[in-house]
Protein backbone atom coordinates (compact mmCIF):
# COMPACT_ATOMS: atom_id res chain seq x y z
CA UNK A 1 0.00 0.00 0.00
CA UNK A 2 2.82 2.44 1.00
CA UNK A 3 4.94 1.35 -1.88
CA UNK A 4 2.71 1.97 -4.18
CA UNK A 5 1.25 5.52 -3.17
CA UNK A 6 5.29 6.82 -2.60
CA UNK A 7 5.47 5.61 -6.51
CA UNK A 8 2.40 7.44 -7.70
CA UNK A 9 3.46 10.54 -5.36
CA UNK A 10 6.77 10.14 -7.30
CA UNK A 11 5.08 10.19 -10.33
CA UNK A 12 2.94 12.86 -9.93
CA UNK A 13 5.67 15.34 -8.82
CA UNK A 14 7.59 14.13 -11.65
CA UNK A 15 4.39 14.73 -14.04
CA UNK A 16 4.25 18.46 -12.28
CA UNK A 17 7.65 19.36 -12.89
CA UNK A 18 7.21 18.47 -16.52
CA UNK A 19 4.63 20.41 -16.28
CA UNK A 20 5.52 23.69 -15.03
CA UNK A 21 8.96 24.07 -17.37
CA UNK A 22 6.71 23.79 -20.07
CA UNK A 23 3.76 25.60 -21.76
CA UNK A 24 0.75 26.09 -19.48
CA UNK A 25 -1.20 24.61 -22.33
CA UNK A 26 0.81 21.37 -22.30
CA UNK A 27 1.22 21.74 -18.69
CA UNK A 28 -2.13 20.67 -18.37
CA UNK A 29 -1.99 17.70 -20.12
CA UNK A 30 1.06 16.54 -18.12
CA UNK A 31 -0.54 17.22 -14.96
CA UNK A 32 -2.47 13.55 -15.48
CA UNK A 33 0.73 10.80 -16.00
CA UNK A 34 -0.20 8.04 -18.07
CA UNK A 35 -0.80 5.33 -15.20
CA UNK A 36 -0.40 1.53 -16.67
CA UNK A 37 -2.65 0.69 -14.23
CA UNK A 38 -5.25 2.90 -15.40
CA UNK A 39 -8.65 1.27 -16.81
CA UNK A 40 -8.21 0.78 -20.08
CA UNK A 41 -10.88 2.95 -22.14
CA UNK A 42 -10.43 2.36 -25.51
CA UNK A 43 -9.95 -1.94 -25.21
CA UNK A 44 -12.91 -1.78 -23.52
CA UNK A 45 -15.14 0.28 -25.87
CA UNK A 46 -13.19 -1.68 -28.64
CA UNK A 47 -15.93 -3.47 -30.78
CA UNK A 48 -14.05 -6.40 -32.08
CA UNK A 49 -11.45 -8.84 -30.10
CA UNK A 50 -8.70 -8.03 -32.33
CA UNK A 51 -8.59 -4.41 -31.83
CA UNK A 52 -9.40 -4.91 -28.25
CA UNK A 53 -6.47 -7.26 -27.57
CA UNK A 54 -4.44 -4.33 -29.62
CA UNK A 55 -5.61 -1.71 -27.24
CA UNK A 56 -4.95 -3.99 -24.13
CA UNK A 57 -1.35 -5.79 -24.85
CA UNK A 58 -0.40 -3.89 -28.29
CA UNK A 59 -0.13 -6.77 -30.06
CA UNK A 60 -3.02 -9.21 -31.08
CA UNK A 61 -1.05 -12.31 -32.53
CA UNK A 62 -2.80 -15.34 -31.07
CA UNK A 63 -1.87 -19.53 -30.47
CA UNK A 64 -5.27 -20.32 -30.23
CA UNK A 65 -6.93 -23.27 -29.15
CA UNK A 66 -4.50 -24.27 -26.34
CA UNK A 67 -5.27 -27.17 -24.22
CA UNK A 68 -3.07 -25.26 -21.44
CA UNK A 69 -5.73 -23.01 -20.90
CA UNK A 70 -8.72 -24.38 -19.28
CA UNK A 71 -12.41 -23.18 -19.34
CA UNK A 72 -15.15 -24.17 -17.00
CA UNK A 73 -17.80 -23.07 -17.85
CA UNK A 74 -22.22 -24.48 -18.52
CA UNK A 75 -23.51 -25.19 -21.15
CA UNK A 76 -26.41 -22.95 -20.98
CA UNK A 77 -26.33 -19.43 -18.83
CA UNK A 78 -29.66 -19.22 -17.16
CA UNK A 79 -30.26 -15.26 -17.15
CA UNK A 80 -27.75 -14.82 -18.95
CA UNK A 81 -25.42 -15.00 -16.54
CA UNK A 82 -22.30 -17.79 -16.43
CA UNK A 83 -20.20 -18.61 -13.39
CA UNK A 84 -16.93 -19.62 -15.10
CA UNK A 85 -13.82 -20.68 -13.92
CA UNK A 86 -10.85 -20.26 -15.81
CA UNK A 87 -7.19 -22.16 -15.42
CA UNK A 88 -4.04 -21.93 -16.65
CA UNK A 89 -1.15 -24.39 -17.14
CA UNK A 90 0.61 -22.37 -19.02
CA UNK A 91 4.50 -21.07 -17.17
CA UNK A 92 4.72 -17.48 -15.86
CA UNK A 93 1.13 -16.51 -16.68
CA UNK A 94 0.48 -12.96 -16.31
CA UNK A 95 -2.72 -12.14 -17.22
CA UNK A 96 -5.72 -13.80 -18.33
CA UNK A 97 -8.47 -11.55 -19.65
CA UNK A 98 -12.39 -13.19 -20.68
CA UNK A 99 -13.72 -12.24 -24.52
CA UNK A 100 -16.99 -12.57 -25.38
CA UNK A 101 -17.32 -11.61 -29.13
CA UNK A 102 -21.48 -11.22 -29.00
CA UNK A 103 -21.52 -8.63 -25.91
CA UNK A 104 -21.34 -4.63 -27.27
CA UNK A 105 -18.51 -4.79 -25.52
CA UNK A 106 -16.56 -7.84 -26.11
CA UNK A 107 -13.86 -7.47 -23.60
CA UNK A 108 -15.04 -8.25 -20.17
CA UNK A 109 -12.77 -8.92 -17.65
CA UNK A 110 -8.94 -8.57 -17.85
CA UNK A 111 -7.07 -9.78 -14.28
CA UNK A 112 -3.36 -9.36 -13.99
CA UNK A 113 -1.61 -12.08 -11.54
CA UNK A 114 1.35 -12.23 -9.34
CA UNK A 115 3.54 -14.89 -9.07
CA UNK A 116 2.12 -15.94 -5.72
CA UNK A 117 -0.66 -16.28 -7.13
CA UNK A 118 -2.92 -19.33 -8.65
CA UNK A 119 -3.24 -19.28 -12.10
CA UNK A 120 -6.63 -20.22 -11.70
CA UNK A 121 -10.06 -17.47 -11.59
CA UNK A 122 -13.50 -18.17 -10.85
CA UNK A 123 -15.83 -15.43 -11.27
CA UNK A 124 -19.26 -14.52 -13.25
CA UNK A 125 -20.18 -13.02 -16.39
CA UNK A 126 -23.04 -11.35 -18.51
CA UNK A 127 -23.50 -13.56 -21.62
CA UNK A 128 -26.01 -11.30 -23.75
CA UNK A 129 -25.92 -13.92 -26.66
CA UNK A 130 -25.49 -17.31 -27.41
CA UNK A 131 -22.05 -17.82 -28.26
CA UNK A 132 -18.78 -17.78 -27.72
CA UNK A 133 -16.23 -17.16 -24.76
CA UNK A 134 -12.90 -16.62 -25.37
CA UNK A 135 -10.08 -16.58 -23.07
CA UNK A 136 -6.87 -15.16 -23.93
CA UNK A 137 -3.81 -15.69 -21.61
CA UNK A 138 -0.34 -13.82 -21.36
CA UNK A 139 2.62 -15.60 -20.50
CA UNK A 140 5.75 -15.83 -21.65
CA UNK A 141 5.40 -12.66 -23.82
CA UNK A 142 3.19 -14.71 -25.80
CA UNK A 143 -1.23 -15.02 -26.29
CA UNK A 144 -2.49 -17.85 -25.91
CA UNK A 145 -6.40 -18.38 -26.32
CA UNK A 146 -9.32 -21.08 -25.73
CA UNK A 147 -13.09 -20.55 -26.43
CA UNK A 148 -16.08 -22.50 -24.99
CA UNK A 149 -19.33 -21.92 -26.73
CA UNK A 150 -22.27 -21.14 -23.66
CA UNK A 151 -26.28 -20.66 -24.76
CA UNK A 152 -28.30 -18.38 -23.07
CA UNK A 153 -32.00 -18.87 -22.34
CA UNK A 154 -33.07 -15.55 -21.01
CA UNK A 155 -31.68 -12.38 -21.65
CA UNK A 156 -30.78 -10.21 -18.87
CA UNK A 157 -29.51 -6.46 -19.12
CA UNK B 1 -19.89 4.12 1.55
CA UNK B 2 -21.65 4.36 4.19
CA UNK B 3 -22.42 0.31 4.03
CA UNK B 4 -20.71 -2.61 3.79
CA UNK B 5 -19.84 -3.33 0.08
CA UNK B 6 -17.19 -6.02 0.00
CA UNK B 7 -17.69 -9.59 1.95
CA UNK B 8 -14.59 -11.27 1.79
CA UNK B 9 -13.08 -14.45 3.26
CA UNK B 10 -9.62 -16.46 3.06
CA UNK B 11 -9.41 -19.83 3.87
CA UNK B 12 -5.79 -21.54 4.34
CA UNK B 13 -5.80 -25.14 3.25
CA UNK B 14 -2.14 -27.20 3.25
CA UNK B 15 -0.74 -24.32 1.79
CA UNK B 16 -2.69 -22.47 -0.05
CA UNK B 17 -4.92 -19.91 1.07
CA UNK B 18 -8.91 -19.46 -1.32
CA UNK B 19 -10.22 -16.21 -1.46
CA UNK B 20 -13.76 -15.43 -2.05
CA UNK B 21 -15.43 -12.33 -2.68
CA UNK B 22 -18.62 -11.02 -3.17
CA UNK B 23 -18.73 -6.65 -3.87
CA UNK B 24 -22.68 -5.36 -4.02
CA UNK B 25 -22.55 -3.30 -6.71
CA UNK B 26 -25.29 -2.34 -9.52
CA UNK B 27 -22.92 -2.17 -12.36
CA UNK B 28 -25.13 -0.78 -14.72
CA UNK B 29 -23.67 -0.80 -18.17
CA UNK B 30 -24.87 2.29 -19.46
CA UNK B 31 -27.76 0.27 -21.86
CA UNK B 32 -30.57 -0.52 -19.69
CA UNK B 33 -33.62 2.19 -19.99
CA UNK B 34 -35.89 3.01 -17.60
CA UNK B 35 -39.11 1.66 -18.68
CA UNK B 36 -40.93 4.35 -16.99
CA UNK B 37 -39.15 7.43 -18.19
CA UNK B 38 -37.76 5.78 -21.36
CA UNK B 39 -34.45 7.90 -19.82
CA UNK B 40 -31.37 5.53 -20.19
CA UNK B 41 -29.95 4.90 -16.58
CA UNK B 42 -26.14 6.12 -16.94
CA UNK B 43 -23.39 3.62 -16.68
CA UNK B 44 -22.28 2.61 -12.81
CA UNK B 45 -19.78 -0.18 -12.59
CA UNK B 46 -16.64 -1.11 -10.80
CA UNK B 47 -13.51 -0.70 -12.98
CA UNK B 48 -10.47 -1.74 -10.64
CA UNK B 49 -10.37 -4.17 -8.58
CA UNK B 50 -6.81 -4.92 -6.54
CA UNK B 51 -6.45 -7.76 -3.83
CA UNK B 52 -3.18 -7.51 -1.79
CA UNK B 53 -1.53 -9.63 0.94
CA UNK B 54 1.06 -7.64 2.80
CA UNK B 55 2.87 -5.61 0.12
CA UNK B 56 2.24 -7.89 -2.66
CA UNK B 57 -0.48 -7.08 -5.20
CA UNK B 58 -1.61 -10.36 -5.93
CA UNK B 59 -4.33 -9.39 -8.54
CA UNK B 60 -5.32 -6.33 -10.42
CA UNK B 61 -8.81 -6.78 -11.98
CA UNK B 62 -9.89 -4.48 -14.85
CA UNK B 63 -14.31 -4.59 -15.44
CA UNK B 64 -15.95 -3.70 -18.09
CA UNK B 65 -19.60 -3.55 -18.37
CA UNK B 66 -19.65 -7.47 -19.08
CA UNK B 67 -19.49 -8.02 -15.15
CA UNK B 68 -23.39 -8.52 -13.89
CA UNK B 69 -24.55 -6.92 -10.78
CA UNK B 70 -23.04 -7.94 -7.84
CA UNK B 71 -20.10 -9.17 -9.38
CA UNK B 72 -18.19 -12.16 -7.57
CA UNK B 73 -14.03 -13.34 -7.52
CA UNK B 74 -12.58 -16.18 -6.35
CA UNK B 75 -8.59 -16.57 -6.68
CA UNK B 76 -6.16 -18.83 -4.31
CA UNK B 77 -2.50 -18.13 -3.74
CA UNK B 78 0.61 -19.58 -2.05
CA UNK B 79 2.82 -18.17 0.58
CA UNK B 80 -0.03 -16.83 3.72
CA UNK B 81 -0.26 -17.96 7.01
CA UNK B 82 -3.45 -18.65 9.46
CA UNK B 83 -4.05 -14.83 10.90
CA UNK B 84 -2.58 -12.85 8.20
CA UNK B 85 -4.62 -10.17 5.92
CA UNK B 86 -5.93 -10.27 2.85
CA UNK B 87 -7.37 -7.42 1.45
CA UNK B 88 -9.56 -6.27 -1.43
CA UNK B 89 -10.36 -2.41 -2.84
CA UNK B 90 -12.57 -1.26 -5.67
CA UNK B 91 -13.07 1.37 -7.44
CA UNK B 92 -16.08 2.30 -10.07
CA UNK B 93 -16.31 4.84 -13.18
CA UNK B 94 -17.64 7.48 -10.73
CA UNK B 95 -14.65 7.58 -8.55
CA UNK B 96 -16.27 5.63 -6.05
CA UNK B 97 -14.48 3.05 -3.51
CA UNK B 98 -14.21 0.22 -0.67
CA UNK B 99 -11.99 -1.62 1.07
CA UNK B 100 -12.17 -4.25 3.12
CA UNK B 101 -9.74 -6.53 5.09
CA UNK B 102 -10.17 -10.37 5.77
CA UNK B 103 -7.92 -13.07 7.93
CA UNK B 104 -6.90 -15.92 6.74
CA UNK B 105 -8.87 -18.69 8.67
Amino acid sequence: MKNISQHRRAILKGALAVGAISSIGTGLAYARPADHTAWPKEAFNARSIEEALLKLMGDNTVISGSDDLVIKAPVIAENGIAHITIHSRLPDTESISIFIPNNRSPLVAHFKLDQKTAKTITTRIKIENSGEIIVIASASNRLYSSSKKIRTVARQE
Amino acid sequence: MATKTIEIRAKYNSGTITVNALITHPMESGHRINSKTGDTIPPHFIQKVTCRYKETVLLTAQWGIGMPMNPYLSFSFEGGKKGEYVSLKWTDNRGNNDFAEAVIK
